[in-house]
């Protein structure tokens, strides 16, 4: 039987940030599983991400990843990006998680400061996702 | 006190000096051409392709447009590619869409291809052959490979080619025998939009890598994507940037332009930049707008960024957006003028891409306030003043003159360095898409703010450069930095020309130009945007001066209280600087002849050490036919043969300095 990790990545974030009163629009980091020296970091949506041209980008602190795979499921957007596990391993506990639409900030942005108030002005484009905290289990399957 | 007849007259000479100016004096490209137009598509399978660079086997499937009398020929060629899009929907709900190829059980393909019909037949009108092809397998894979599928794009366009090549040569199935010798494939042009856009840039570095097996004479990028900052040179380009992009909302694909500019010492190739305000990134594709087919549809700004922006969003009072059949039309008419030009060799239509003639044809639907356009002449046919792309360029000019300013309350080169890849006007790259991000560096750019009347920008002209007389225009590119100056009013300043004697020549920009507009909207992070835009002034309006001893070019802000703008690429164009060779060229003691030719060219270069020279002969599009690197002899000969008549300009090469020489072949 094949073997592999999985990397549990424990997110402190508020839940009810994600969900917006008048669309009810839930969005949450659902996985982070590690397949060989990838770490998949899933991320779901209540409503589909927009299917175009640009790319989401998924911001960890000062680290960006953007190479994903974008599905469907019924309603429900997925997006899993692919981050290379020295990158994945090299990242910076309570640091920012956010997603965007394209490049939003520069890394200099005051907006930095207060993302979840950025991306709530801008929700259609860019996702606070909470604080990055890190644990590692490893599981056989 | 003016009086009433007076102030009339008054009134007279302004509205005709406007007139003058904004008049509109070149044919329409956009009109529908005498060609009858048949179409048909070919459908190899869904997985008929396996690209080197990609992981997936991809679709071999797409449309043609042509003449319906093939009579005569060979006609030229387009190549059409689209964006990334969603690929399948379900046949029995259409508004359930996948990204999934081949489509499963119960899914049929999102046509994205048929997306620019409208333009095929047009173009087809006028003795096109127009292919469009579907890149609906990459789109389903993209995003998890490092280039987003650009390569692959490129392998594909050109295995579609080889396989026009088939039905250009001994013909094939589906079309059997149709297509034989009707295609001139060494004169084809190329179209992407988004993605796409990107994906012909990557195939005509392809095609060139290949050794040109294919004549890839013009590329459009339309609304692209610029992700691996490719530079394309020596082949003639044209970026159409939508204003209201909802989807690249940064507008990356201004970097095509910018970054090409001056890559290349041997580059000639003309570049263009063409600014829709109120367009957005979908409608250009029938596909892709709602209301025009049956799945995945949307208007992108409105779904990203709302519709309330008083500029780009469509439910504000104020809403500047264009309509999809307005969008269309701008788009046939300014990539009919590309392609005509570059590909039909009809010359008439140059003034539109070369920022002479700024009215926008009839049939483009637009105003003069809807569309601008940048134009980046060819290297043999501009001569550079400061191109304001270092540091350096505050101090001296690209001709080696001094530079100064006089009361400017901001006076800086920004966005060229890694320590300064922007100009600190917004903390959002949406706002300022000439600009670079993060380690990726933008285009350098001139930086002034004003708050005096005397205010003033110089550049000292050399001594080798100050006959102005030869050249057609002055030119430049030039935005307003919204955040410095926030007033909407349009901005106005005086450009001066001085001779050696003092004597001033002065025209006001405003005259020629409406390119100085406040940009529009107010979108959080997205509006508005510093759009870079070509001002250009015929050398002959400056009168009253001794245009063959020009000192210095001035920029007098004497027209407004304040203001504040970014300048770029200070320069003079035109063909005048070419030296008229109806018989023999002695200059600099090398002698060519003859000229006009009916086959070959001699260069003789006497007593002259022959080894310092090197030569370069373009095409009248900028494309180089021949480069000499080492020369054996006394005369070099340059066979002309094989090129069809015509003008050619070659460029010969000492050092720093070069000469051009206009050839004549009959």
């Amino acid at each position: 039987m094949k073997s592999f990790l999985i990397v549990f990545a424990y997110l402190t974030f508020s839940f009810s940030e994600f969900v917006f009163a008048q669309e009810k629009i839930k969005t949450e980091i659902s996985s982070v599983e590690q397949k060989e020296q990838t770490v998949e970091f899933t991320i779901t949506s209540s409503r589909p991400f927009y299917s175009g041209n640009n790319i989401h980008i998924l911001h960890i602190g000062k680290k960006d990843f953007s190479l994903s795979k974008q599905y469907k499921k019924d309603k429900t957007g997925v997006i899993t990006f692919f981050i290379p596990l020295d990158d994945f391993n090299g990242l910076t506990e309570g640091d920012d998680v956010w997603m965007s639409y394209g490049n939003k900030l520069r890394s200099d942005a005051d907006e930095r400061k207060d993302i979840k108030r950025f991306c709530k002005k801008n929700e259609k484009t860019c996702w606070s996702l909470g604080k990055f905290s890190k644990q590692v289990q490893t599981h056989d399957k | 006190m003016i009086n009433k007849s007076g102030l009339s007259v008054a009134v007279l000479i302004f509205v005709s000096t406007v007139f003058k100016s904004f008049a509109q004096n070149t044919p329409d490209p956009g009109v529908k051409g005498p060609f009858t137009v048949s179409t048909g598509s070919y459908n190899l399978g869904d997985l008929a392709f396996n690209a080197p660079s990609f992981p997936k086997d991809i679709e071999m499937r797409g449309s043609v447009h042509y003449p319906s009398s093939l009579n005569g020929g060979p006609f030229p060629v387009l190549v059409l590619m689209h964006g990334r899009h969603e690929t399948c929907y379900k046949t029995s709900s259409p508004s359930v869409t996948t990204e999934d190829w081949p489509c499963i059980s119960g899914y049929q393909s999102i046509t994205s291809f048929e997306g620019y019909n409208y333009f095929a037949t047009q173009m087809a009108s006028h003795g096109y052959i127009v292919i469009s092809i579907s890149t609906n397998a990459i789109n389903a894979d993209d995003n998890s490979i490092a280039d987003r599928g650009m390569a692959a794009r490129a392998e594909l366009m050109q295995h579609h080619l080889d396989l026009w090549k088939t039905y250009n040569t001994t013909g094939a199935a589906p079309f059997g025998t149709l297509f034989i010798g009707k295609l001139d494939m060494k004169n084809i042009g190329t179209m992407g939009h988004s993605r796409g856009g990107e994906g012909v840039v990557a195939h005509a570095l392809l095609n060139k890598s290949l050794g040109s097996p294919y004549g890839i004479r013009a590329v459009l990028a339309l609304a692209p994507v610029d992700f691996g900052r490719k530079i394309l040179n020596g082949i003639p380009f044209m970026n159409i940037a939508p204003y209201c992009d909802g989807d690249v909302s940064d507008i990356q694909g201004v970097h095509f332009y910018d970054d090409a500019r001056y890559s290349d010492p041997l580059d000639n190739a003309p570049k263009h930049s063409v600014l829709l305000m109120g367009a957005n990134h979908n409608f250009f594709s029938t596909v892709w707008t709602p209301g025009s087919y049956i799945a995945g549809t949307s208007d992108d700004w409105d779904d990203n960024y709302g519709g309330n922006d008083p500029h780009c969003g469509t439910n504000s009072g104020t809403s500047k957006r264009l309509t999809p059949a307005k969008q269309q039309a701008a788009f046939n008419t300014y990539a009919s003028a590309f392609f005509r030009v570059y590909i039909g060799n009809e010359m008439a239509f140059a003034p539109i891409l070369e920022v002479d003639d700024i009215v926008p044809p009839v049939s483009s639907t637009l105003g003069t306030a809807d569309v601008f356009v940048s134009y980046h002449a060819p290297k043999s046919m501009r001569l550079d003043v400061n191109r304001e792309d270092s540091e350096n360029a505050e101090l001296t000019n690209t001709l080696g003159g001094a530079v100064s300013s006089s009361g400017l309350i901001k006076f800086d080169i920004c966005a060229d360095d890694a320590g300064e890849i922007n100009c600190s006007v917004s903390s959002s790259p949406d706002k300022e898409p000439h600009s670079g991000y993060k380690s990726v560096l933008g285009m350098s750019q001139l930086g002034m703010s004003w708050d005096n009347p005397t205010d003033s920008y110089e550049n000292i002209i050399s001594a080798n450069n100050k006959n102005f007389s030869i050249y057609k225009s002055l030119q430049f590119r030039a935005a307003i930095d919204f955040s410095e100056y926030t007033s909407v009013s349009d901005l106005d300043f005086t450009v001066q020309l001085i001779d050696a004697t003092s004597n001033v020549s002065s025209k006001s920009i405003s005259a020629y130009t409406h390119a100085m507009y406040h940009p529009p909207g107010s979108q959080s992070s997205e509006l508005p945007k510093v759009m870079f835009n070509t001002i250009k002034i015929p050398i002959s309006d400056f009168t009253g001066i001794d245009l063959t001893q020009v000192q210095k070019i001035k920029f007098l802000y004497n027209k407004s209280t304040q203001g504040s703008i970014y300048v770029v690429d200070l320069a003079l164009s035109g063909t005048s600087n070419v030296t008229s060779a109806e018989t023999v060229h002695t200059l600099p003691a090398i002698h060519i002849y003859p000229n006009p030719t009916s086959n070959v060219i001699n260069i003789d270069f006497g007593k002259n050490d022959k080894s310092v020279y090197k030569f370069l002969l373009y095409n009248m599009f900028g494309e180089l036919l021949y480069s000499s690197e080492s020369i054996s002899g006394n005369n070099q000969v340059i066979d002309l043969n094989n090129y069809s008549k015509g003008l050619y300009i070659l460029s010969v090469l000492n050092g720093d300095s070069s000469q051009n020489y206009k050839i004549t072949k009959n």
